[in-house]
């Protein structure tokens, strides 16, 4: 245990040093809310305003992405040494891609509720039952980050797995609404949208905070609690230390 | 040339399995953008609320059979989160006396035609005219994902600099200009031929597409040719196979997205509308709503061109760029 906290705290600053991936934990969703949001605005009258929309789902589309930080800090360049040497030194090797998961979701994590912070206050998002959003959002991220390790232990080299859960991630988000509400788009669009789970996410946050319905997000955690518990399985079948040698 | 072609082939049969899961997933994305665009030819969603079944007025009849609106008869009201997702437009509820409220989180334009159908069913027409058609459309969902598929497999080339390749090839007799055309034929034909494949089998098919097969194959070709050049620009600059992908992957997606190829959001004759002309994406996608609609003119054609340009652009700065980086100078 105290192997895994003292490499996650490496691997943490090692994230937070990198000027990108700040840049892409923070700037990027707050760039994609006001851009969306300046483009939607004429189509929105004035009780529910384009930043309501895209305020929220694009956050979860964030959160999402974040399976690519925790994929590059699995298996960037720089992290390989450091890598090959944890298999050689005491101690489980498991705490390999342990580490970078939870080094991954405290920093993604954090970034995320800044940028939700600092988009509420500056546009007045509507939210309430803020703890439930919480811990949906969490629960995402876990498995977000979660899913990018696994796709790295699947394909054995970080760009491979990057590259493939990119187009993974947007057909997600495009599936569930996030770029835009698809919703409108008739049944057989309205069907598919639900093998999504970025629209299960987009459907229980929606219906918390405008109908007090907390049906959806009973749903969508357990579901999620399934789906992080499957990645870490497969995770676990999937790693092995030879793979690290460089 | 034809040595990188057969090289390029050999190094992506070695990974079978992320070749099959990168045709699988363009597969996907085109059979999505096909199945997203034949639903959307109507101007909206409206909940009728019925409560009660009490009997329909004539002229509420007339306004749920009115085609230009896909409407669906309810009991109660859907709740306000569907309206939200834009599941529906707007809401009519009917009151007993016959008289109806509107409920929507739309503009007041929405409200307004909604209004007027509801006065006057049977007259009732919008203006069509400022909609985009399916071969645009569909179109217009490919192309992120024709782009992104330029980062994906330019991973050959970056992968040669990654692992100093390149440095031998700066030093054998080919020359650059035929080195990364080589690299960008390859490319190119990764990313039509899958895509490509999937139109014609839907044309075969027999489902509406828009545009003639012939047509699509141009257009593909031109998307495929712009996604490959800016790949290899974008890959020339970086050393990092990563960083090149994950900046591009994102500009892609934000600047298609602004650019309006899922969904027109700016008006025209803003300013802004007029600076978005940068992104190619614009530009290509008015270049099929004009083809489409038949009405091509000489605005439309330099934006055409423009997209040209940039992919040749792209090109020569890309191979100056990597000759700048690895000839030896002094």
């Amino acid at each position: 245990m105290r192997n895994l906290y003292l490499i996650s705290k490496e691997d943490l600053k090692n994230l937070v040093k990198n000027p990108m991936w700040l840049f892409y934990g923070t700037v990027f969703p707050i760039l994609l809310v006001v851009i969306l949001g300046f483009l939607g605005k004429e189509s929105y009258g004035g009780d529910v305003t384009a930043y309501d929309y895209y305020g929220i789902t694009l956050i979860i589309y964030a959160i999402l992405t974040s399976g690519m930080t925790s994929a590059n800090a699995f298996m960037e360049v720089a992290i390989r040494k450091p890598n090959m040497r944890i298999i050689y030194a005491p101690g489980d090797a498991k705490a390999i891609y342990l580490s970078k998961i939870f080094s991954s979701f405290v920093f993604s994590s954090g970034c995320h509720l800044f940028d939700m912070i600092l988009l509420c206050s500056i546009y007045h998002i509507h939210v309430s039952a803020i703890p439930q959003i919480m811990i949906l959002f969490g629960l995402t991220e876990l498995f977000s980050v979660g899913l990018g390790v696994m796709f790295c232990c699947i394909f054995k080299t970080e760009a491979m797995a990057n590259q493939i859960l990119s187009i993974v991630i947007n057909l997600f988000a495009i599936l569930g609404g996030l770029l835009f509400p698809i919703d409108g788009y008739g049944k057989i669009a309205r069907t598919i949208s639900y093998l999504s789970p970025a629209k299960w996410l987009v459907k229980a946050t929606f219906a918390m905070i405008y109908d007090n319905n907390f049906r959806w997000f009973y749903y969508a955690v357990i579901g999620l609690i399934l789906a992080t518990a499957a990645v870490f399985i497969v995770c676990d079948k999937t790693f092995r230390k030879e793979d690290c040698i460089c | 040339m034809l040595a990188i072609l057969k090289n390029d082939w050999k190094r992506l049969m070695e990974e079978k399995l992320y070749l099959f899961v990168s045709i699988g997933l363009t597969i996907c994305a085109v059979i999505l953008a096909i199945t997203l665009t034949n639903t959307i030819e109507t101007k909206g969603n409206i909940a009728l609320v019925l409560p009660d079944h009490q009997p329909m007025t004539t002229s509420v009849s007339q306004f749920s059979e009115c085609r230009y609106f896909n409407i669906s008869i309810l009991e109660t009201a859907p709740p306000k989160s569907e309206l939200i997702q834009n599941r529906y437009d707007a809401v009519v509820t009917v009151n007993e006396d016959g008289s109806y409220t509107l409920e929507t989180i739309k503009n007041n334009e929405i409200k307004e035609m909604i209004y007027a159908a509801l006065e006057n069913p049977v007259a009732f027409v919008p203006d069509l005219n400022s909609e985009r058609k399916i071969g645009t459309n569909i179109i217009g969902y490919m192309m992120m994902f024709l782009l992104m598929q330029g980062v994906l497999y330019a991973r050959l080339f970056a992968e040669d600099k990654e692992n100093h390749m390149i440095e031998r090839i700066a030093i054998s007799p080919i020359s650059f200009w035929k080195y990364l055309f080589g690299h960008g034929v390859f490319i190119l034909a990764i990313i039509f031929i899958p895509s490509f494949c999937v139109i014609a089998a839907a044309k075969a098919f027999g489902i509406a597409l828009g545009f003639s097969l012939l047509t699509y194959a141009g257009l593909i070709a031109v998307l495929a040719v712009l996604s490959t050049t800016f790949a290899l620009f974008l890959n020339s600059f970086f050393c990092v196979a990563d960083t090149a992908n994950m900046l591009g992957s994102s500009l892609i997606v934000l600047s298609s997205i602004l650019a309006g190829c899922f969904y027109s959001f700016a008006k025209e004759k803003t300013l802004f509308d007029k600076l978005i002309h940068i992104f190619p994406q614009k530009d290509f996608v008015n270049f099929a709503n004009a083809l489409e609609k038949g009405s091509l003119t000489s605005v439309v054609e330099w934006q055409f061109l423009y997209i040209i340009g940039l992919s040749v652009l792209f090109f020569t700065v890309a191979v100056l760029k990597t000759r700048k980086d690895y000839y030896y100078h002094k």
